[in-house]
């Protein structure tokens, strides 16, 4: 099969590859008659080409018509491809399909077209005519160009920088621009390479006055029988092509490797020094206040966020807290302004924020894959913000050495993002953040990417410097490990929605509801039916049919017949294999039993349709239970919550 | 707000808009309006259905244009599946191969053909070498030679638009076939080809659109005997200055562009040939 394919894919190869390596020793041949292998050498069609009038000339034209087009197709058409990559609007597919045309509507429609009207315009056998004509067909070169480098591009690099205080001009000026730049070169390339080629358009518009390089080799082959000039000049084409081709594929390569660091893949392993105490003494921040009063946020009918007031208090470390999609990174980028919320107020330090753009918010942010800007070294991108708020040089690098020293990167400064590991990379981003003294940190779950103990280690690290500097922090993830080790509050959301709001361990023994109860640790879940009450005990039957002791909830009286669900951890379970039946207990029959070192999971089933997850100690020199045997499980009815 | 945000997103896009709105859809419209307007238009259509000489090449255009679409097929596919398959140290240079001449000059191209194909060029030297032949064969000035130069410039858009999808194929999907009892042919047949066909379609739409438009390789290597529509907007413009006709026959092809490539769309990967990776 394979050699087949290739022996055909050879014929085919060597059919699309013959003419060009014929078209070398044809212009070297020293007779008018072209023929293969040339009789003589010359260079004497060469010597032509540089000598005549007429060619110099058509050169000249064709040079000045490539770089006017080129130019005016580079800016309109990379405006146009960052516009066409980032925009949803309506009619975007039409516009991108109209600017996309040129390379598929016939040639000769556009070119007699535009005879037809700019022969009115007098622009027939102009400079300008010729200008316009090929800049409409090298737009698509650099459309195309542009917007493959901008799919590689990170919106979050410009997010970082209107956060970091630029305006949305500085920021596409400052690091679109020059992160995509190899596609817009590359681009610029393609386009003039096309009008250095282009013939029908020229057959049009060249006229009598304007003739252009192809016209002149179109007009010597069709009237001057095979003038073998035209061989010297598509060789000398052919090499210009080739050097923009490479120039090309290194442009391109250039732009992958940049999208690449733009992505801030942190290497796992990397060796952390151990927090340190020392380093440096920086000013305490003054944090500020946030406060979210019944902020919604609506995608067309579906609620991110859906009024959710909150508050967080000056210098408190807050982690918020749902599984993924539960509009807690929107939440966030409310507060930042990457997003207006759709109703509702946010303020900061009591100042009213909500419409402010997010380069005025004066917000420290750390994104989730960091945007470390790929074209800017350690020390510039923590200068970054710096820069923008025209903070004088000695200031910067005092400011900067500070914080490098602050995050234990000291020395650091002249790396490239992407020469570090994934634990600088983090703190590298949280230097940035925090550069400017920001009253409030953002952290868009930033450790996700780490592995388990580098996560560990950053998280302590956090912990350490947010006692230091003081700053207000909103933390988002979706571990509940994480948010339980950083936070003094954790604010639980899903579905848009605040489920509860608390301290770790007020989450832990008083979930506020069924969904609280599972995200937070591990919970037994069952649903019930109050079925008896005497004031200091409920007595509950599970829909399985278990009967249950419970401590009434604090949260008002319960009707009997009401349904509800009974959240039971597995550690408020004790088993019981053999002896007497315990007062509080219920038969069951262990079904698994999972060994996790210090402690044993065992799943019990109590009846056919309920199994609980009981965990115990394991307890050194005592087997566990085997699988199958008979057990009962002891509760405590204070440990039991209803919800 | 988010009517502001998306005129905000507009922006970058009015110089876009600007340059398309003068330089392609005014003239276009302009070309078609003044054309057609009047009782011109009609009159030209029904000439383009009636006359026989324009049916012809009406018909010689759309013939011509399949049939290089099927031989770029033909030759493109395997080199597709061969750039997708072969091992790196091949695939690289093969795939420089294939986009070099690709970028060069259109005219050199068609050029370098007239030379190689002519009554005493090499292609006719070879074939008497070979004894084929005793007289020189008409290789050009001829739909043969217009054959020759179309598939050599359309060849390359095939195998990228094939190549950019079979590059997508889990060559995992390969190995599962064969473990499943799959011979290389039936893995091949009900697999690979299956799967690689929206290259296919869409590579075969685009060719088949661009083969009706062109005019280079048809008036150099056909030698004047082989008129397509493109041939013949430009003598009615220049020559006959026959406006209605030429507006008509440029009606036609875009309308023939659109219709063709508007499904299609979606599919074509234009970036895959004009893009750098």
């Amino acid at each position: 099969m394979t050699r087949l394919m290739g022996g055909l894919a050879a014929v085919a190869v060597g059919f699309l590859v013959l003419p060009v390596l014929a078209l070398l020793p044809m212009s070297l041949s020293g007779t008018r008659w072209l023929a293969l292998p040339p009789r003589d050498l010359s260079l004497r069609w060469y010597a032509t080409f540089f000598t005549d009038r007429d060619w110099i000339e058509a050169t000249l034209v064709s040079l000045r018509v490539a770089a006017g087009a080129t130019a005016l197709a580079t800016a309109v058409g990379t405006l146009a491809g960052v516009g066409l990559a980032r925009g949803r609007f309506p009619g975007r597919d039409l516009v991108r399909a109209l600017a996309l045309s040129p390379l598929v509507v016939p040639v000769i429609v556009l070119a007699v077209s535009l005879y037809y009207v700019l022969g009115r315009a007098g622009l027939v056998g102009t400079l300008t005519g010729l200008v316009l004509a090929h800049a409409l067909l090298g737009v698509p070169y650099v459309v195309l160009n542009v917007e493959a480098v901008m799919r590689g591009f990170d919106v979050r690099l410009e997010r970082a920088a209107r956060i970091l205080g630029a305006t949305a001009w500085q920021a596409f000026r400052r690091v679109t621009l020059p992160v995509i730049r190899p596609g817009v070169l590359a681009g610029a390339l393609f386009a003039f390479v096309a009008s250095l080629d282009e013939v029908v358009v020229a057959m049009f518009l060249s006229g009598t006055s304007a003739i252009t390089l192809p016209k002149l080799m179109w007009d010597s082959i069709t009237q001057d029988e095979l003038n073998p000039v035209v061989t010297a000049v598509a060789s000398l084409q052919v090499a210009v092509a080739v050097l923009a081709f490479g120039g090309s594929e290194l442009l391109g390569r250039r732009a992958a490797r940049l999208a690449l660091a733009a992505e801030g893949l942190p290497e796992s392993g990397s060796a952390v020094p151990a927090p340190a105490g020392g380093g440096g003494s920086p000013a305490r921040l003054d944090p500020a206040p946030l406060r979210l009063v019944r902020v919604s946020k609506r995608f067309g009918a579906v609620p991110a966020v859906d009024d959710v007031s909150l508050e967080v208090q000056p210098g408190e470390l807050v982690t918020l807290l749902g599984p993924s999609g539960s509009g807690k990174t929107t939440l966030l980028n409310l507060v930042a302004g990457f997003e207006p919320p759709t109703a509702g107020e946010v303020f900061l330090g009591g100042r009213p924020i909500t419409r402010e753009s997010p380069n005025r918010r004066n917000i420290g942010m750390v994104f989730q894959d960091l945007a470390l800007f790929p074209h800017l070294t350690v020390f510039e991108n923590v200068a970054f913000p710096l820069r923008l708020r025209r903070v004088p040089e000695p200031t910067i690098r005092g400011r900067v050495g500070e914080m490098l020293e602050l995050v234990r990167l000291a020395g650091f400064g002249a790396r490239q993002p992407r020469e570090l590991s994934g634990g600088q990379q983090q703190r590298v981003a949280l230097a940035r953040a925090l550069a400017f003294r920001p009253p409030l940190l953002l952290m868009d779950e930033p450790f996700g990417a780490l592995d388990r103990a580098l996560r560990e280690r950053m998280q302590l690290e956090l912990r350490q410097l947010h006692r230091r500097l003081g700053v207000t922090i909103l933390f988002v993830t979706h571990d509940q490990e994480e948010a339980m080790a950083l936070a003094d509050r954790i604010v639980v959301i899903d579905r848009g929605r605040l489920q509860q709001i608390g301290r770790p361990e007020e989450l832990y023994e008083a979930p506020a509801n069924p969904f609280v109860a599972g995200f937070i640790g591990e919970s037994n879940l069952l649903p019930c039916v109050v079925i008896a009450s005497d004031g200091a005990r409920l007595r509950v039957r599970t829909d399985g049919g278990a009967e249950l002791d419970v401590a009434p909830p604090a949260a008002g009286p319960i009707v009997p017949g009401t349904p509800r669900q009974l959240a039971v951890r597995p550690e408020a379970l004790r088993l019981h294999a053999g002896g007497p039946p315990p007062p509080h207990a219920l038969p069951g029959v262990v079904e698994e039993v999972v060994y996790l070192g210090s402690v044993l999971r065992y799943l019990v089933r109590i009846n056919p349709a309920e199994v609980l997850v009981v965990r115990a100690p394991r307890q050194a020199g005592v087997r566990p239970v085997a699988t199958g045997a008979p057990v009962q499980l002891e509760w405590d009815p204070s440990q039991l919550l209803l919800l | 707000m988010s009517r502001t945000g998306a005129l905000r997103g507009l922006l970058p896009l009015l110089p876009l808009l600007l340059v398309l709105l003068v330089l392609l859809v005014y003239p276009v419209g302009r070309l078609l309006v003044s054309g057609l307007a009047g009782g011109g238009g009609l009159a030209a259509f029904r000439e383009l259905a009636t006359v026989p000489l324009y049916r012809d090449v009406l018909l010689r255009t759309v013939r011509l244009s399949l049939t290089v679409t099927l031989a770029c097929l033909l030759l493109g596919y395997p080199v597709a599946y061969t750039l997708a398959t072969a091992p790196r140290w091949l695939g690289a240079p093969l795939l420089v191969l294939v986009v070099v001449p690709f970028w060069i000059s259109l005219l050199a191209r068609s050029f370098t053909w007239l030379v190689l194909l002519q009554r005493n060029g090499v292609m006719n030297q070879l074939l008497q070498a070979a004894g084929l032949s005793k007289e020189p064969v008409p290789l050009v000035y001829n739909e043969l030679g217009v054959y020759v130069g179309m598939i050599h410039i359309l060849l390359p858009y095939m195998i990228l638009s094939c190549y950019g999808v079979m590059r997508g194929i889990d060559p995992t999907l390969l190995r599962a076939a064969a473990n499943l009892g799959a011979s290389d042919w039936q893995a091949f047949r009900c697999v690979w080809i299956p799967l690689s066909l929206p290259g296919v379609a869409a590579g075969s739409v685009l060719l088949f659109v661009l083969g009706l438009g062109f005019f280079i390789t048809p008036a150099l290597l056909g030698g004047g005997k082989v008129t397509t529509v493109a041939v013949l907007i430009e003598a009615n413009v220049r020559e006959a200055l026959n406006w209605p006709l030429a507006a008509a026959l440029s009606c036609g092809l875009l309308a023939a562009t659109v219709l063709a490539l508007a499904p299609a769309f979606r599919l074509l990967r234009f970036d895959r040939l004009v893009a750098p990776r």
